[in-house]
């Protein structure tokens, strides 16, 4: 324990010397930022927050509280309701266990009402920005993280521009395409894994991916320790390798919930039922890491450690779904502006056009289908008809007639050519 | 689980696909729970992504044993696209809405429409059950506030099997859900036990061939 209480002091002298190079560089260790009041102060200058940025935040928030209060929720921004039925959800495990020194005493409606400004501001905030159901549990570890809600704020916009913008486009594409990578790095760790992963959508990993492991991981301290790990590497791509990580890591377990659920033999058969599959897919984590598990601070260690290892040998840059990754996504260009934000949103943008194209397109060619089937209908029957003539005309005409058929068959004829 | 503790081994069983659609915070979860736990917790969180649950129900004393596989999608709209992967391999799709929310039950028509275009395209069956929860948010006496709109909608649409007012906090009817499913599942459905092992690797082997992982549509 006396590394411990070294680090603790080591990282408060750097603190107080405001010495941001050796914070940024400091060796990451199995006690993460050790405790609530080094994150509270280190988190924010290793997400980028300079003296400069923070005064203009300081601002920015004056400016969009006075907002708040002149404005009802529904008016200030479009998701108001769909935050409102989150944070009235919001306070679970993650609330329970954490040390929460700053709110000793304060009730739980008031850190709702708190909770719900907080989500409302920085949405307002950034222009062009959808809420996502996850979010709210970031932004809950913002606000139980810092004493004050400017400061909770300050570094909820940070992280929300350079950890979670992909997830807050008008839709889930980016967010989808950036799933795939997970499968990717398995396959070149552990082929045999592979095969049992690939078999579904990697869907399982959503929810820790866009909460940044707070709706998945129910210890706070757990989840601290991994955000610790993200920032101090100040690394976007590196919960893609933790998810990666957690996988290898509990993959015995996995593998054995899949055989006990599938294969009441015993024997060990990799085709398993898909959606059974992706049910221990999407639990293990909880399962493994909950509230309840001794000891998961060291496994947490490890699987950081882990995913450390994974980043070195498995760059993402060598991953065939990489190229599908958006270039304004933060996978791909790690500054977390407010421009990069907008180019992102017009990324996605061109992206949605060009589906509905595709859409549209699919739709005309079904029509033109269509259309050609009945063309070569009408073609056939002008053919029979025409051979009908053509033998009529052969014979004596009769009646005068058959000159009538002859130009019914022209004007057909005609109107075919322009509807060609 | 529920197989050990029981004298007689069962002889037949059957797996038993549910998914639970409607819109956010209407009570999918809170039912799921109660099926499970009969529990209820006003605190549970948001479902991101979908949330699966398997429930083991013995049944004819016993002979047979039913396998209830339950997906509990997520309610906010941006990940209606995910949906499809959910109701796949459905037997039945359960579609809830909250009776003193209006918009709620317009989410459900939307899933109803998902749905029946789903089941043209395919040419499968999928069985469709109407809820409409938090019922015990009505005052006695008292019928739901757009309870015209919601009659008219299903006389309209023959393909809902049933409809059902329910309370997951109070624990109404939620028993008699999940049981008229039980009771309506086709004898047809059931393979003998003994079987098992051999039947489902020609099932997942099939089922591997029809999958394909690529195939969300987003
Ligand atoms: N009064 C009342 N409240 C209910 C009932 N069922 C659920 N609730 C409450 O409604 C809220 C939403 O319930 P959930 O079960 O989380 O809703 P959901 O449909 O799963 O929502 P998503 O996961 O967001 O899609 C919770 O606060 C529940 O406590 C009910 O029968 N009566
Ligand atoms: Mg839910």
């Amino acid at each position: 324990m006396t590394i411990g209480i070294d680090v603790r002091n080591e990282l408060l002298m750097i603190l107080d010397a405001n010495d941001i190079v050796r914070l940024k560089n400091y060796p990451y260790n199995d006690q993460g930022l050790v405790n609530d009041e080094i994150r509270e102060r280190a988190w924010p200058i290793l997400l980028g927050i300079n003296r400069f940025l923070d005064s203009y935040l300081n601002e920015l928030y004056k400016q969009n509280v006075i907002d708040w209060m002149q404005l009802d929720p529904y008016t200030f921004h479009k998701d108001a309701d769909q935050v409102q039925k989150d944070v009235d959800r919001s306070f679970n495990t993650l609330y329970n266990t954490s040390s929460c020194y700053h709110d000793k005493g304060k009730s739980v409606e008031d850190l709702k009402k708190r909770l719900f400004k907080l989500i409302m501001l920085v949405l307002k905030a950034i222009p062009q920005s959808n809420y996502y159901q996850g979010y709210h549990d970031v932004a809950l570890m913002a606000l139980l993280h810092f004493s004050d809600d400017c400061s909770s704020f300050k570094f909820l916009y940070m992280l929300t521009l350079k950890y979670l913008r992909d997830h807050m486009m008008s839709g889930i594409h980016p967010t989808i395409v950036q799933l795939n990578l997970i499968p990717d790095i398995i396959k070149q760790i552990d082929f045999q894994f592979y095969l049992t992963v690939q078999r579904v959508n990697p869907i399982y990993a959503l929810s820790s991916i866009i909460s940044l492991f707070t709706h998945e991981i129910e210890n706070y301290q757990d989840v601290s320790i991994i955000w610790d790990s993200i920032f101090l590497n100040d690394d976007p791509q590196l919960p893609i390798y933790l998810y990666a990580a957690l996988l290898i890591y509990y993959k015995e377990d996995i593998i054995m919930d899949l055989t006990e659920i599938c294969d009441s033999s015993g024997e060990i058969n990799f085709d398993f039922d898909v959606d059974i599959v992706h049910s221990v897919l999407s639990k293990f984590i909880k399962k493994n890491l909950s509230i309840n598990s001794i000891d998961s601070k060291h496994e947490v260690y490890k699987i950081i450690q882990l995913s450390f290892n994974l980043r070195k040998s498995v760059p993402m840059s060598s991953l065939k779904s990489f190229k599908h990754i958006y270039k304004n996504s933060f996978l791909k260009c790690t500054s977390g502006s407010l421009t990069v934000f907008q180019s992102l949103a017009d990324e996605y943008h061109r992206y949605e056009m060009k589906q509905l194209r595709k859409k549209k397109h699919g739709a005309l060619i079904k029509r033109n289908k269509n259309n050609m089937i009945s063309l070569l209908k009408i073609s056939a029957g002008v053919g029979i008809l025409g051979i009908i003539l053509h033998v009529t005309f052969k014979q004596p005409t009769r009646f005068g007639i058959e000159s009538n058929f002859a130009k019914a068959y022209i004007n057909l004829y005609q109107s075919i050519r322009e509807y060609i | 689980m529920s197989q050990q503790s029981l004298p007689n081994k069962p002889l037949r069983s059957v797996e038993y696909k549910i998914v639970l659609l409607g819109e956010s915070s209407v009570g999918k979860s809170s039912i799921l729970e109660r099926l499970q736990n009969n529990t209820f917790n006003e605190d549970k969180s948001s479902t991101i992504g979908a949330a699966f649950i398997s429930k083991k129900i013995p049944i004819n004393e016993n002979k047979d044993l039913i396998n209830l596989q339950i997906w509990d999608t997520a309610g906010q709209e941006r990940f209606h696209n995910l949906t499809p992967l959910y109701y796949r391999n459905a037997n039945c799709a359960i579609i809830v809405f909250d009776l003193i929310n209006l918009d709620s039950f317009k989410k459900a028509e939307y899933w109803i429409d998902q749905l029946n275009n789903y089941i043209e395209e395919q040419l499968i069956g999928i069985e469709i059950i109407l809820v409409g929860n938090k019922c015990d948010l009505i005052n006695e006496g008292e019928e739901c506030s757009y309870i015209n709109i919601i009659n008219e909608f299903i006389s309209n649409h023959k393909e809902i099997k049933r409809y059902l007012q329910t309370s997951a906090k109070e624990n109404i009817n939620i028993s008699k859900l999940f049981q008229d499913i039980i009771d309506n599942i086709d004898d047809e459905m059931f393979h003998p036990i003994e079987e098992e092992n051999s039947k489902n690797l020609i099932d997942l082997k099939f089922k591997k061939n029809s999958y394909n992982s690529t195939s969300c549509q987003c």
